[in-house]
């Protein structure tokens, strides 16, 4: 009798054998460590007594904890709270800015019905491509604009990204079928209606993607700050703790010339400072993934038209 | 409710050289059912595209009860479309994807569960109104989006190939839901489709157009018996009619190798004889059920017997479909499965000349 034809229809990896599984597991523990492990002991270095620091180097497990690093940046009270104020509201509201104009130009050039989609693309691309560089913004932005030592100009030099705009158009036209807003068009939904309760709804993941771009640019930005702002009370986070790092060897390259700072500089403990600020500038960052992290998930549209 | 008017309509996409539509004509009158069907390319779902307002028109005229709607927008035309992949909306339950046009409309939320409930009651959905289109299966999306079409109370019912991304046995019954859908509505339906058994099924009326131009109107039974031209004879049907080059000598119609022999009816005759073309090339047509091996028929159909080898013998059930050479030529004959052939036999076979078709061998229109 003759072999009946096997036929595979799909394949599909349903489970890994045990040592495969070990194996794989391990692997990516261990790259998760990795990971994990800069930051906690950055954290740990931040605890350590400046003492200890001194005399042991870097270690683990410090003989001495101390809180001095976070008391030193305590002592700016005011100005830290003000300078991390000013880093979230740029950062929200800047974010909101910069997904409400990706988003929006995105869809535009995604859609065929549009007739100009590819010059705005091409529009799009060619700022990628070719940056105009400092000068020319600079002066853009204190001449033409006059923008200097105000927030938005912590605000719009990253309100518009052309590359989340390419990462957004393909989203849109992977994500949302034709089909589906033809059916909203016959239904009698208005373009704008079109976007907003269905097209909005579809793209969350690509959105929660780009935002978080969006916000990691915003929180760590410090340059834009360093050329257009004086203004002390307009001064971001990563600007200020950039100052105080800067103060910090500034005092102790005095303190190793002229005696009569010395006293004063023995209460800075130098490296447990460093540490501290960048705990403060990376972690609340880090706690806000978890909450993009929820709208990761793919396969919004399945079910909605048939591929 | 409506009756549309299709006034010479063309369409050229830009960056196209040609016409996807040239000169199509057609006045659909009220509650018609009608089917436009042919091959992949040939522009009907252009055209429907183009009566939904999705396309704009190249030239010519689309009227609605006498106005012309060339520049109205899809949503003031009263139309419901279902689509080919069912474009439900993913991030809504099947019950606001019914509702989403009511909403539009500002029709009272009353109003609306009451029609939602109907549309459902009427595909059977009542039980699925709370999930969202990932959690049902092909069939139910479908219906799903019969039933948004439903709840409008358009007065033109679009469908663009509604069934082809369905198995074979959920678009047998839901052809017929469709059918049962349109007596019941009494609307006006469009209806695209490739597969010509749905046309035949369910049309009042066929539309069988090719590369953009339409080649017949008529009923199913019009355009199954009496096709105009070769092209609509090989469309409709399944298998396909089966054509002949050949030549016409006094009343017989011999093949071009000469091997097959029959004798024209002389009803069709007189068509040919009076058309010009005794004696002269044409191409013959019979459909594979006039084809016929039983004793009695041979007997009966004398001057039309035909020696072939068979191929291939498909048994169905009821009949038996053979494949089957003679000379160079091949051909298919759908027999009573009772008379049992075996591949490689030689056997007789009587052609029904009254039922066969005479066409043009260059320009393929029917003769007789």
């Amino acid at each position: 009798m003759r072999q009946p034809k096997k036929q595979i229809s799909s394949v599909e990896v349903r489970s890994f054998g045990h040592k495969s599984n070990l194996f794989f597991n391990i692997l990516l523990a261990i790259f998760a460590f990795s990971c994990l492990l800069p930051l906690i002991f950055i954290i740990i270095i931040s605890l350590t007594s400046e003492q200890s620091l001194l005399a042991d180097g870097y270690q683990f497990f410090p003989k001495h904890w101390s809180l001095a690093g976070y008391e030193y940046l305590a002592t700016m009270g005011g100005q830290l709270l003000n300078a991390l104020g000013i880093t979230v509201l740029v950062t929200v509201f800047g974010t909101l800015v910069n997904a409400t104009f990706t988003s929006t130009y995105a869809y535009s050039i995604s859609r065929s019905s549009f007739k100009y989609r590819k010059f705005f693309t091409v529009f799009c691309l060619i700022t990628m491509l070719f940056t105009p560089g400092m000068v020319a913004n600079y002066i853009v932005m204190t001449n033409l604009l006059q923008l200097k030592d105000t927030i938005w100009a912590l605000i719009l030099p990253l309100a518009v990204s052309p590359f989340n705009i390419i990462v957004m158009r393909t989203f849109f036209k992977r994500q949302v079928n034709e089909s589906i807003i033809e059916a909203a068009r016959i239904d009698g939904a208005g373009e704008m209606r079109i976007f907003l309760k269905i097209v909005l709804p579809l793209a969350v993941p690509g959105i929660a993607t780009i935002s978080l771009f969006a916000a990691l640019g915003y929180w760590n930005d410090w340059f834009n700050a360093l050329l257009y702002i004086q203004d002390s009370h307009l001064v971001p986070l990563q600007y200020l703790l950039m100052k105080i790092q800067s103060n910090i060897e500034m005092l102790t390259q005095n303190a190793a010339q002229g005696a009569q700072y010395a006293g004063g500089m023995a209460n800075i403990p130098q490296e447990a400072t460093r540490m501290a600020m960048v705990v403060i500038s990376v972690l609340p960052i880090a706690i806000s993934y978890p909450f993009f992290q929820k709208y990761f998930v793919k396969g919004l549209t399945i079910g909605g038209v048939k591929e | 409710m409506v009756e549309i008017k299709l006034d010479h309509i063309y369409k050229k996409y830009a960056g196209n050289d040609n016409y996807s539509v040239t000169d199509f004509n057609l006045h659909i009158k009220d509650h018609e059912f009608i089917v436009f069907v042919g091959p992949s390319g040939c522009g009907k779902s252009t055209t429907i595209r183009m009566i939904a307002g999705l396309e704009d028109i190249t030239d010519g005229e689309l009227k609605m009860d006498g106005k012309v709607m060339n520049e109205i927008a899809p949503k003031d035309r009263d139309i419901a479309m279902v689509f080919q992949n069912y474009a439900l909306y993913p991030n809504m339950t099947v019950y606001d994807n019914m509702a989403f046009s009511l909403k539009i409309q500002h029709v009272n939320k009353a109003e609306i569960k009451k029609r939602v409930a109907n549309a459902a009651e009427i595909l059977g959905l009542e039980a699925f109104l709370d999930r969202k289109p990932a959690a049902l299966s092909g069939g139910q999306r479908q219906r799903v989006a019969l039933g948004r079409a439903i709840v409008r109370e358009a007065k033109l019912f679009l469908l663009d190939e509604p069934l082809s991304n369905l198995d074979a046995k959920l678009r047998v019954s839901m052809r017929a839901q469709i059918a049962q859908l349109h007596q019941r509505l009494k609307t006006n339906m469009i209806y695209v489709t490739h597969d010509q058994v749905e046309a035949m099924t369910m049309a009042d009326r066929i539309v069988l157009t090719k590369q953009g131009e339409i080649q017949q109107v008529g009923t199913p039974s019009q355009l199954y018996n009496q096709p105009v031209n070769q092209f609509v004879a090989g469309f409709m049907g399944s298998p396909s009619m089966n054509f002949f080059e050949g030549e016409l000598h006094e009343n017989r119609f011999t093949t071009l190798d000469q091997q097959l022999t029959v004798t024209v009816t002389d009803q069709k005759l007189q068509k040919l004889r009076d058309a010009g073309y005794a004696n002269q090339k044409v191409t013959m047509g019979i459909r594979a059920e006039d084809i016929h091996t039983g004793p009695d028929l041979l007997e009966k159909m004398a001057d039309a017997k035909v020696q072939a080898k068979v191929d291939v013998a498909e048994l169905l059930g009821v009949e038996t479909m053979l494949y089957v050479t003679n000379g160079y030529q091949e051909f298919v004959a759908k027999v009573n499965a009772q008379n049992t052939h075996r591949p490689d036999e030689i056997i007789t076979l009587a052609f029904d000349m009254n039922r066969a078709h005479f066409f043009d061998s260059q320009s393929q229109v029917t003769i007789a």
